[in-house]
């Protein structure tokens, strides 16, 4: 393998790594930078749980090779911080929340989507999540906490 | 309907054993190494291409790459295209130019007036983690017979301009596509762009998909519909997934165009010529019969919704 410079910013802070050209930005994350928020569910782009913020745009990290993300900012559920609080508390109270194996990926998505749209139909939400899986819900509460984070998002503005 | 090794990945929900196989392949790529290059340029970029051919492998949005190459094994070369700037959608005399690395969000979002069939695919394209990163271009060079955004493109007459170090060449949607798979994309070649020639101004698009999930699933059955009322009164219909590449259902096309008015027994025709033009396999994803009959159940409630 010819081994490769990458350097990103992750949550905020400047990374410069060297990495293989197969490996995955999932990888880098998990592994070499010890940011387990971010999860592999499939490893094929259909599950969602490996959902992070590239250059602000939501993205499955198991299908973005970590050469690619070179120059890129990426956020993870880490890096969220507190926009990510009313989410996080809305999925809490309105029972979204089973066994939490989806939940950073939902919220990483919930959060492009609240900075896109301020009040999301229900129609909106579910087309926002579509790349998004959960086995536990069966996704009821997880649309209703998403109204709800809108709703608490939009008295704090 | 044979039950799919688990190496194959059906549904989506991968077992543990799936997905260790798949990170220990890729942690332990058997012999050859892999080369990674991203050209700074279009001429650094056709000149490896050049030179490897078909060793190396363009890397658009990687969606269908990333998980081909984990399943069955890496290229000897990894060309990436992400300097390159193929983006964009561009009038021009010939018609809208959409640059090969636009991504299907770009045109669900920027194309409904220009392009709206093409934007309709795009919004189909699977979630917004997967449309944020897949290109037009990638899904043309792929060739999926289930691919969509191609399946539009095919409805829209679309050309695809294919270039190398030694020049460009633009050929028409429905000569590039031979097989599952398989182009007549050289191996010193990539894909710069398509263009789509100027439509009907009273064009009225369809396209649907049929999967197990809203949007993220590759396609069981898909089908793109336009209709111009005209004259001269033009129906164009798209077939997905239902053969060895995408295709058009000329004699479906011959027979609504060639009408005046339709009732419902035009529809019934309509909807068994269509599915008869067809010729879909068993797969992992459904069966011929199921995909024959929806074929039909598409272009009828295209033809209801459409131009009744």
């Amino acid at each position: 393998m010819n081994r490769v410079w990458v350097r990103m910013e992750v949550n905020g802070t400047p990374v410069t790594l060297e990495v293989e050209p197969h490996e995955r930005l999932v990888d880098v994350l998990r592994t070499r930078l010890g940011l387990t928020g971010t999860k592999e569910g499939c490893g094929q782009g259909e599950c969602g749980s490996c959902t992070v913020l590239l250059n602000g745009q939501p993205v499955d990290s198991c299908l973005v090779l970590a050469a690619e993300a070179h120059g890129a900012h990426v956020v993870t559920i880490e890096g969220l911080g507190d926009a990510a609080r009313a989410i996080q508390a809305a999925f809490v109270e309105e029972g979204a929340v089973h066994c939490g194996f989806c939940t950073p990926g939902f919220v990483v998505s919930v959060y492009a989507l609240l900075c896109r749209s301020r009040n999301p139909s229900e129609e909106e939400v579910r087309h926002a999540l579509e790349g998004n899986l959960c086995r536990c819900t069966g996704y009821a509460p997880i649309v209703r906490a998403v109204r709800r984070a809108a709703r608490e998002w939009g008295e704090r503005a | 309907m044979a039950i799919p090794p688990l190496s194959q990945g059906v549904t989506g929900a991968a077992s543990p054993v799936t997905c260790l196989h798949t990170v220990q392949s890729a942690m332990d790529p058997e012999g050859e190494p892999l080369e990674y290059h991203a050209p700074s340029c279009e001429p650094e970029a056709l000149e490896l291409r050049q030179t490897w051919g078909e060793e190396i492998w363009p890397l658009a949005g990687g969606t269908d790459l990333v998980v081909r190459a984990r399943r069955e094994g890496w290229p000897r070369a990894l060309l990436s295209l992400r300097h390159l700037p193929w983006r964009g959608i561009g009038v021009t005399p010939e018609g809208v130019v959409v640059g090969a690395l636009t991504t299907a969000t770009t045109l669900e979002r920027e194309a409904p007036a220009l392009l709206p069939l093409l934007a309709s695919a795009a919004s189909w394209h699977g979630g917004p983690q997967v449309r944020n990163r897949a290109t037009v271009g990638g899904n043309i060079a792929n060739a999926s017979p289930a691919a969509d955004m191609a399946l539009a493109l095919l409805v829209l007459d679309a050309q695809v301009e294919l270039v190398s170090a030694a020049g460009a060449r633009w050929v028409t949607l429905r000569e590039f596509f031979v097989g599952p798979g398989h182009t007549i994309l050289q191996p010193t070649e990539l894909v710069r762009a398509v263009r789509v020639p100027p439509l009907p101004p009273d064009a009225r698009c369809w396209f649907r998909k049929v999967g197990p999930r809203s949007r993220h699933f590759i396609s069981r059955v898909a089908v793109a519909g336009l209709f111009s009322p005209g004259p001269p009164r033009q129906v164009r219909i798209g077939l997905g997934a239902v053969g060895p590449t995408p295709l058009r259902a000329l004699e479906t096309e011959r027979y609504l165009s060639g009408l005046d008015r339709l009732s419902e027994a035009e529809v019934e025709v309509a909807g068994s010529l269509a599915s008869a033009e067809c010729s879909p396999i068993d797969d992992v994803r459904a069966s011929a019969e199921y995909r024959r009959h929806v074929v039909g159940v598409l272009v009828r409630r295209f033809v209801r919704e459409v131009i009744l």
